[in-house]
């Protein structure tokens, strides 16, 4: 009998140091997710700059513009996948994002880039 | 790695890497963000960007894109392409519209309440409260970093993409709907702990 509590014993044990291994798997995934999550800021003060009217850019301004690329890849995936969705594929391509260009009014800068 | 004048010389592979003007992507230091002035001195001002800098990297905007997609879901590759060519169509759509503000103002330098102001006349105006918010935080943050120790960073947490996201949506239901610019911003949801970590 005593056999049979030490192996429950360990099974306890052994479920809640899985437990803990979750916990710090989602911890460290969501911080990794958090930091892969965030676009390369140099890069984007590169693009800034490559404008000749540009001649300086705050800190604050290109984190700025970093966030608001990131809010705008994701709407417009979202807005795409719709597409998708409707054509039952499960491939978000490139047709989809031609089709949703025109639904929106502040898409319309991009019409040019898709040709 | 040994620093080089920024010729053009070497393979691909090496240019990239010996790029004067590429400091630490990702590496967390604070202090580089700041030289927005003294960076890409290496690099002339008149040279083109070349094809790997005119775009963001592929696989961050990838990945960015997968949270807007159901889990099964793929993207094309070439989908990919496309909207790293937006992406960088969007940031000098934005900063030229913020930069013509800026001289009209009479300043030399964009600021944050800039390209606010840009994303607002150009369409974007549900983007703005969420930058607002994440600006504060970022500003907060960067208070809490010049008083303190390292260590301050423990106090606050990453701003949940889930609260950019969930106010942004709402803002385009409703404007979905009613094609309106009256845009409802959901209000935060419970106390989630911020944080800006700039890795």
């Amino acid at each position: 009998m005593a056999g049979v509590e030490e192996m429950e014993s360990q099974t306890d044990d052994k479920e809640n140091s899985s437990e803990k291994i979750v916990k710090t798997k989602e911890k460290n995934s969501n911080q990794d997710s958090e930091k892969l999550m965030k676009l390369p800021l140099s890069r984007i003060k590169s693009i800034m700059k490559s404008d000749p009217d540009v001649t300086l850019a705050s800190q604050e301004a290109v984190i700025t513009i970093a966030k608001a690329t990131e809010l705008f890849i994701w709407e417009l995936s979202k807005d795409a996948v719709h597409s998708t969705l409707q054509s039952k594929r499960k491939t978000l391509q490139r047709k989809d994002l031609d089709c949703i260009l025109d639904t929106r009014d502040c898409y319309l800068f991009l019409e040019g880039t898709l040709d | 790695m040994d620093s080089n004048s920024g010729d053009g010389v070497g393979d691909g592979m090496g240019e990239s890497f010996m790029g004067g003007q590429y400091v630490m992507e990702g590496g967390g230091d604070g202090e580089e963000l700041g030289a927005t002035e003294n960076d890409d001195d290496n690099r002339g001002d008149n040279e083109p960007l070349r094809e790997q800098d005119r775009f963001l990297p592929i696989a961050n905007v990838a990945r960015i894109m997968k949270k807007s997609i159901p889990k099964t879901g793929k993207i094309a590759k070439d989908a990919k392409e496309t909207v790293q060519e937006c992406v960088s169509e969007f940031i000098s759509f934005i900063t030229s519209e913020a930069s013509e503000r800026c001289h009209q103002e009479k300043r030399k330098t964009i600021n944050g309440e800039d390209i606010l102001f840009a994303m607002s006349t150009l369409g974007f105006d549900s983007y703005v409260e969420p930058l607002k918010q994440y600006l504060q935080k970022y500003r907060e943050s960067s208070k809490g970093d010049k008083g303190g120790s390292g260590g301050a960073d423990g106090t606050l947490e990453d701003l949940a993409e889930e609260s950019f996201t969930q106010s942004l949506s709402t803002g385009l239901l409703t404007s979905e709907q009613a094609n309106s610019q009256n845009v409802i911003y959901a209000p935060y949801s419970g106390a989630i702990a911020q944080n800006i970590s700039f890795g």
